[in-house]
């Protein structure tokens, strides 16, 4: 009757699908795919239908509220319709959960739990998350060796994307040197951004801002003149709940000094740090302490998650917020939905040293894995070639702006895994830019895309003299913003990627990791806070050494040294 | 034998539903708990996984706030246990003087109604209350004083977490207490008139000692409870400013242990847990049965 109220249901739950499966896995366990991999070896075409349709099982993280055309669905739609075309394969999808929140990890931790997984199955998170699934996959035997699909059956493209990275994901992913995933990759241009409201600097008649003292000055100004009105006006958007730079965290502000709070990577004489207990990150704190005694962030910032600040960023009584190049996507575009005469602005501002340095993980979000025993485990290699040949063509354009014009959810194809190279996003603003200076024309822009973000900033632009143009051509405004002030301003700070050293996970920070993280956070808080002195965090990074940081940099310093 | 079997044959049916549901969803389950000293390997099942002795309680153990997690569990438990004890004995004491039926009545309805809310729905309100702008700081303001972080501070939130646990629960614990209340001979008052007792010697010689048994009783089983200290309302009201005074064993083994899907974890404390409730059951039955007469077996 006492039992942990927590853990009685887990267990059952548990019990129950292990008694459930458990007659079912010791056939799905059995070698199949030898005979299979050997007759498709001689012909290793990455675009080659298969000769019956296959019927696989798979899950689905979903939108809440999709808003479908009719007759579409997560299971069938124009999407997969032409994966079936081309390669004779359906999707049955076994459960789909929203892709909101926790639903969909908790949903695949009880399927790996219970040993029930779908025979293909793409994951999505951060590089952290994905590595130890995969190490807990490979160890419970449960998912397919990919690494001569990967070798024999991704098309040129894709291969020419992954090589452009040095195969660099896949090198992160790997067990033992084998290949267990197929990897998204996504163009890094996570840069921190500073987005400030333009309307409101200037009607004060304030200078762009060229330096972190410049900022502060508008800020200030901000907080003086109350352009929101009724003294509603919170200068600076902050986000810091669970983590010191997350989505509207402090990104841009501990960048400035050097501080890459989170990550571990290699310093000057070559040696694994922390970046949370180093010096500069002391400074960091320092002036976002400085910050908050001059009133420019909210009194009750820490007790506010990514959904609140989204909120205060909507309601338009925010000044200014640290956030990514696509901000004007989200949640920007709110604040014009609200105040008609809103504008916001991006400005990248170099460090102290005089550089912009960006903390750079290994670009991937999501993978594919195939359970062991599959038959076919060269199917999904297969659909992510074709759909990365026509996920940028008239064709999906088309169906984007057409039939799914509507719709919440515009691309429900059950695998959407890109493979791009990392400068996709750089190269894409700069012809954008070339484009609209007039330095090469509409038509040698490369992709669909692109001359549909070409169309929308020249519409945008034409509309410049009308009030509320922002307002009126908010594609035009958004691409405008994103692609072309975003971008540039990134490009002209010359940014600095430092590369993370380690992003998986020792045995002492299994355990010790989330107790380290949680003071962490408690420290910065309170200094920020103004509750405890700057001293504190010389105590802090004692505490965080004796606490188990000390046995996790030399875990960290002997792991990365071995490679 | 056989006669008293067959005799009392529809009684067994009846009951065999109910065992049945009790052999498998309370009995079956309890094999799991070998995974509290198993590395869980799915495809290896509960019983091939391999053994790991004492190092899933390596998470709470070998943490390095530990000890303060136990301290904050155990010191949150006790203090939600004192006040939620006294408060609604209290209560059922006053309103048992009330003469007013209709008002009695429906006081007694309004203060339990908060027991069905859910402690999602309370939080949202709470944290509304306290906001930097919420109704609370708009009286301290008022006063001419600068308006308090109250969940952000580590003796408010505390202070917030057992009054608002007390105010949730203290009508619903009452209920026990007004029914023991009606049980009392009312010949016993008409007697203390006669003899001129006021309202309070009444309540001190007949009242009390009438529900006595009633009070060691809620008392002694209360205690069980010593290492709950509501995740429900902890989880849905804190933030890392608190970490120091609020996070408790339920809160941190669900942040380090299901977050990363180390079920053997979860299964590991929550075998603690029991273990330890289990002897505070034992112990406190014995002190039940000694003191105020009570018995289930």
């Amino acid at each position: 009757m006492k039992r942990n109220r927590l853990v009685a249901p887990i267990v059952l739950s548990l019990l129950l699908t292990t008694a459930c499966s458990g007659g079912g896995s010791t056939t799905d366990n059995s070698p199949a795919p030898s005979s299979s991999s050997t007759a498709a070896a001689k012909n290793h075409d990455p675009f080659a239908p298969y000769p019956e349709t296959i019927t696989f099982t798979t899950v689905k993280a979903t939108s809440v509220d999709p808003k479908f055309p009719a007759g579409e669905s997560y299971e069938k739609n124009k999407y997969n319709d032409l994966i079936f075309e081309k390669l004779n394969v359906k999707p049955k999808i076994l459960w789909a959960v929203p892709s909101d929140g926790e639903a969909f990890k908790n949903k695949v931790e009880l399927s790996v739990a219970a040993n029930d997984i779908p025979d293909v199955m793409q994951i999505g998170g951060d590089p952290t998350y994905l590595k130890n699934m995969v190490k807990r996959l490979v160890e419970a035997d449960m998912i397919e060796d990919l690494t001569d699909v990967v070798k024999n059956y991704a098309s040129p493209k894709i291969k020419a994307a992954w090589e452009q990275n040095k195969n660099g994901v896949h090198d992160f992913f790997a067990v033992k040197g084998k290949n267990y995933v197929i990897p998204n990759q996504m163009p890094s241009a996570d840069y921190p951004l500073v987005w400030i409201r333009e309307d409101w600097r200037k009607q004060l008649n304030l200078p762009e801002p060229k330096t972190m003292e410049d900022v502060v000055a508008i800020a200030k100004a901000f907080k003086e003149k109350d352009p929101a009105g009724g003294g509603k006006t919170v200068p600076i958007a902050l986000q810091m709940q669970n983590e010191p730079a997350g989505q509207f965290g402090g990104s841009a502000y501990f960048s400035y000094f050097g501080s890459l709070p989170r990550a571990f990577y290699k310093n000057k004489d070559g040696k694994v740090v922390y970046g949370g207990i180093e010096p500069q990150t002391k400074d960091a704190l320092a002036f976002m302490a400085q910050l908050y005694k001059d009133g420019l962030l909210e009194k009750d910032f820490a007790l506010k998650d990514g959904g609140k600040v989204m909120e205060l960023l909507s309601s338009g009584n925010a000044g200014m917020v640290s956030h990514s190049w696509y901000g004007p996507w989200y949640p920007l575009n709110n604040t014009l939905n609200n105040i008609k005469s809103a504008d916001w602005t991006p400005y990248a501002l170099k460090g102290k040293n005089g550089k912009l340095e960006v903390a750079a993980g290994t670009p991937t979000g999501s993978i594919i894995v195939v359970k062991k025993g599959f038959k076919y485990p060269e199917l999904p290699m297969k659909w992510v070639n074709v759909w990365n040949e026509h996920s940028q063509t008239q064709w999906a354009i088309d169906l984007y702006n057409g039939l799914y014009k509507d719709a919440i959810e515009k691309n429900p194809i059950t695998f959407n895994l890109g493979a791009d190279p990392t400068d996709k996003d750089l190269k894409k603003a700069a012809r954008l830019n070339d484009a609209l200076n007039g330095k090469i024309t509409r038509d040698q822009l490369t992709t669909f895309d692109e001359k549909d973000a070409y169309d929308q900033i020249s519409k945008f632009k034409a509309g410049d003299k009308e009030p509320d143009n922002n307002t009126k051509n908010m594609p035009g405004w958004q691409n405008y913003k994103a692609w072309i002030m975003a971008m540039n301003a990134i490009n002209n700070a010359n940014p600095t990627p430092v590369y993370k050293a380690y992003e998986g996970k020792t045995p002492t920070m299994e355990k010790k990791m989330t107790a380290l993280e949680n003071l962490q956070m408690n420290v910065y808080l309170k200094i920020i806070m103004n509750k405890e002195p700057l001293e504190a965090f010389d105590k802090f990074v004692q505490d965080w050494k004796s606490q188990g940081g000390v046995e996790i940099l030399a875990e960290v310093n002997k792991e990365v040294s071995a490679k | 034998m056989k006669r008293h079997w067959t005799s009392q044959l529809h009684y067994n049916l009846m009951v065999l539903p109910g065992l049945v549901l009790v052999l498998l969803f309370s009995v079956w389950p309890m094999f799991g708990i070998i995974l509290a000293f198993k590395h869980y390997i799915p495809t290896k099942g509960f019983f091939g996984s391999p053994w790991v002795g004492l190092e899933n309680y390596d998470v709470l153990f070998k943490s390095p706030i530990g000890a303060q997690l136990f301290v904050n569990t155990v010191s949150i438990a006790l203090m939600k246990m004192a006040f939620g004890f006294v408060v609604p004995i209290v209560f059922a004491l006053l309103l048992n003087e009330v003469r007013i039926r209709w008002y009695k009545r429906s006081v007694q309805t309004i203060v339990y109604l908060p027991h069905f809310l859910s402690w999602v729905l309370i939080a949202g309100i709470i944290r509304d209350m306290f906001a930097m702008n919420g109704i609370f700081n708009r009286l301290v303001t008022s006063l001419g004083m600068e308006p308090i972080l109250f969940l952000g501070s580590n003796f408010w939130f505390r202070t917030i977490l057992i009054t608002s646990d007390v105010w949730k629960e203290f009508g619903f614990g009452a209920i026990i207490y007004l029914a023991a209340l009606t049980a009392i001979n009312p010949s016993l008052y008409e007697a203390a008139e006669m003899d001129g007792a006021t309202r309070l010697q009444k309540l001190r010689y007949i009242t009390l000692p009438g529900i006595t048994t009633t009070i060691v009783l809620v008392a002694t089983l209360s205690l069980q409870g010593v290492l709950n200290a509501n995740f429900d309302q902890i989880f849905n009201l804190y933030n890392p400013l608190v970490y120091d005074s609020s996070d408790v064993i339920d809160t941190y083994v669900f942040r380090a242990g299901l977050r990363e899907g180390q079920f053997e974890v979860a299964t590991a404390i929550g075998l603690m847990k029991s273990v330890i409730s289990l002897v505070l059951i034992v112990t406190t039955y014995k002190l039940a049965s000694k003191y105020a007469n009570y018995r289930i077996f």
